[in-house]
């Protein structure tokens, strides 16, 4: 085997011209990204797209500035209908502090430059949340790892594993590489994941088994088989969300549970790819990696909601909360989108009021593990979020520990040491 | 480096550019959350975590995790604080919209190659790598020069 040119890339006279400047030169900028992605996966022609998901308007530095800068600047107005992923701040509380004071007039500034697009300013990180999504088989451009493979998996949509730049450049021009994840033969499964053995004894087990399958798999494409339980939307994304960031898992399957998989002979030939059993000491050996803290550590904090809570997870926190007649002793912060909030407000009132009362702290438009001067006093962290468990060492410096949402309230009223999670 | 200790290995041009750099194989890391600003390894999950990968002939079969990865590696080049050049073994979109965003409005251009498994393992073992490729288009192949000295 040795490497080979791809083939050429045919562009409709169109495309062409949107290249050549013909549409001037914010588009023709945006189609040269577009069409070096398109040369990178060696796709042969472009397809339009219903819809683009962008995160590059997260803060990593003034080169995001200047590129959507650049982009403003010559005119540039986005194509087809395109929602916003989460920023650096908290743009309807901005008494809660971002990274630095930098950071905060930085990730201000680059929220605004791509409101100047004409996007939809969703600034979350589940537009699948949002009443228009995706149908199955709808050809979209998405970034945000967790939305990627929630649009694939459980939406049937197609997109593939997209970058900053490419999403914001696919909205200007409505259009992406034929490549990949659009494709047919690229959603067949290349792993076979058998967890009949694995009790589903909580929702909790759904981000562990994300965590472990992205282990197993990697970028792949993963089939589970023998999943006892009956996973709702919210268990689906949770799963997504920690194999994205364990592997870089794009598109899962589950036989009988998503929409392209009715029996596993529809995603692959199951004696043509490897097979991996995974147990239930596989999950205690999830539960330990995504827990840094030492046993029995003091929680200063609980973290909930990434990615961003649904209406339905809101709602359980507020259940979960009324068991208890009185306050928390540690503080509870969700993440959520402005649109789950509002809604919880007007349509479910008395769970609205619980979260009041209980003192939860809703964060929009950001996410918790985003604003690290909110974690000066905080050593610790619990959280039922994998993702949040991934990443939060690193991007904040606090230890964590995963438990299940329901460990995570009884925590918070408790007080003091968390047990050591799951553990 | 010697001519009878460097190989020339064929690649598929991901992103134009030139560099060379000593060899650093990691496995699959993502940028964002997972390198620090300053071009180090953050993941504390990662084997590699704590090294830097600026001015590296970086080794990896691909990127995983954020999208946010592309902004990542875009700040890094045009801080200057990229590896010197970048080996996959998969076509990762993440890693070149990050190169092609910093070549936009940087000028500056970050050579990233494809080349196979077999080669991208092989690729890992030597102690230095140079690819010169600023004029080949993506898509096409150029060669690797690989410095096997030890």
């Amino acid at each position: 085997m040795s490497m080979m040119p791809v083939p050429p890339l045919h562009l409709t006279e169109e495309q062409e011209a949107q290249l050549k400047g013909a549409h001037g030169p914010a588009v023709a900028m945006a189609m040269r990204v577009v069409v070096g992605i398109a040369q990178v996966k060696g796709a042969t022609r472009l397809i339009d797209v219903e819809g683009v998901h962008i995160d590059s308007c997260l803060f990593h530095g003034q080169s995001g500035i200047d590129f959507v800068g650049k982009l403003v600047d010559a005119g540039a107005r986005v194509r087809v209908p395109t929602t916003t992923n989460v920023g650096s701040v908290n743009l309807l509380h901005p008494e809660l502090p971002a990274r630095t004071p930098d950071i905060e007039a930085d990730g201000t500034e680059l929220m605004r430059l791509y409101g100047e697009l004409g996007v939809e300013q969703t600034w979350t990180c589940a537009p699948y949340q949002l009443p228009d999504r995706p149908g199955f088989g709808a050809h979209v451009a998405w970034a945000e790892s967790n939305a990627i493979v929630f649009a694939n998996s459980v939406l049937g949509a197609r997109t593939d594993r997209y970058g900053d730049f490419l999403d914001v450049c696919a909205a200007i021009t409505g259009c992406a590489p034929l490549a990949g994840l659009h494709l047919d033969e690229e959603r067949r499964a290349t792993h076979h994941i058998d967890v009949t053995s694995i009790s589903i004894d909580g929702e909790h087990v759904y981000p562990l088994l994300g965590y472990l399958v992205g282990q197993v798999v990697g970028t792949g494409v993963p089939v589970l088989t023998g999943l006892a339980g009956e996973p709702t939307e919210d268990d689906l994304r949770a799963l997504g969300a920690a194999a994205a960031c364990s592997g870089g898992v794009a598109l899962f399957h589950i036989e009988g549970v998503t929409p392209e998989c009715g029996q596993l002979s529809d995603v692959c030939d199951p004696t043509l790819i490897p097979t991996t059993v995974l147990t239930a000491d596989d999950l205690t050996r999830a539960q330990d990696e995504l827990t840094t803290a030492t046993p029995h550590a003091s929680v200063d904090a609980i973290c909930l909601g990434t990615p961003h809570a649904s209406l339905a997870q809101l709602r359980r926190v507020a259940h979960l909360l009324r068991h208890h007649d009185r306050t928390p002793r540690i503080p509870i912060w969700v993440n959520t989108g402005r649109f789950t909030a509002d809604a919880l407000a007007v349509d479910h009132p008395e769970d609205h009021a619980a979260l009041v009362y209980a003192g939860v702290r809703v964060v929009t438009d950001t996410c918790t593990y985003l604003l690290p001067r909110l974690h000066d006093d905080w050593r610790t962290v619990m959280t039922d979020s994998a993702k949040w468990a991934y990443y939060g060492p690193a991007n904040v410096g606090a230890q964590v520990v995963f438990a299940s949402l329901e460990q995570c309230v009884t925590a918070a009223m408790a007080g003091g040491a968390g047990d050591g999670g799951l553990r | 480096m010697t001519g009878d200790q460097t190989d020339l290995v064929v690649a598929r041009v991901l992103h134009p550019g030139s560099g060379s750099g000593r060899t650093f194989s990691i496995a699959p890391v993502s940028f964002w959350g997972g390198v620090d600003a300053d071009g180090t390894v953050a993941d504390v999950h990662h084997p590699a975590h704590g090294e830097s990968l600026t001015g590296r002939a970086l080794v990896l079969e691909t990127s995983k995790g954020s999208s946010s990865g592309s902004s990542v590696l875009a700040e890094l080049i045009v801080t200057g604080q990229a590896p010197a050049l970048i080996v996959v073994s998969e076509p990762d979109a993440v890693i070149v919209s990050g190169c092609l965003a910093a070549a936009e409005i940087s000028g500056i251009r970050l050579p990233v190659v494809q080349v196979t498994r077999g080669d991208l393992v092989r690729l890992g073992e030597t102690r230095a790598l140079t690819v010169d490729c600023a004029e080949t288009p993506i898509g096409q192949l150029t060669r690797v020069g690989a410095d096997r000295s030890p």
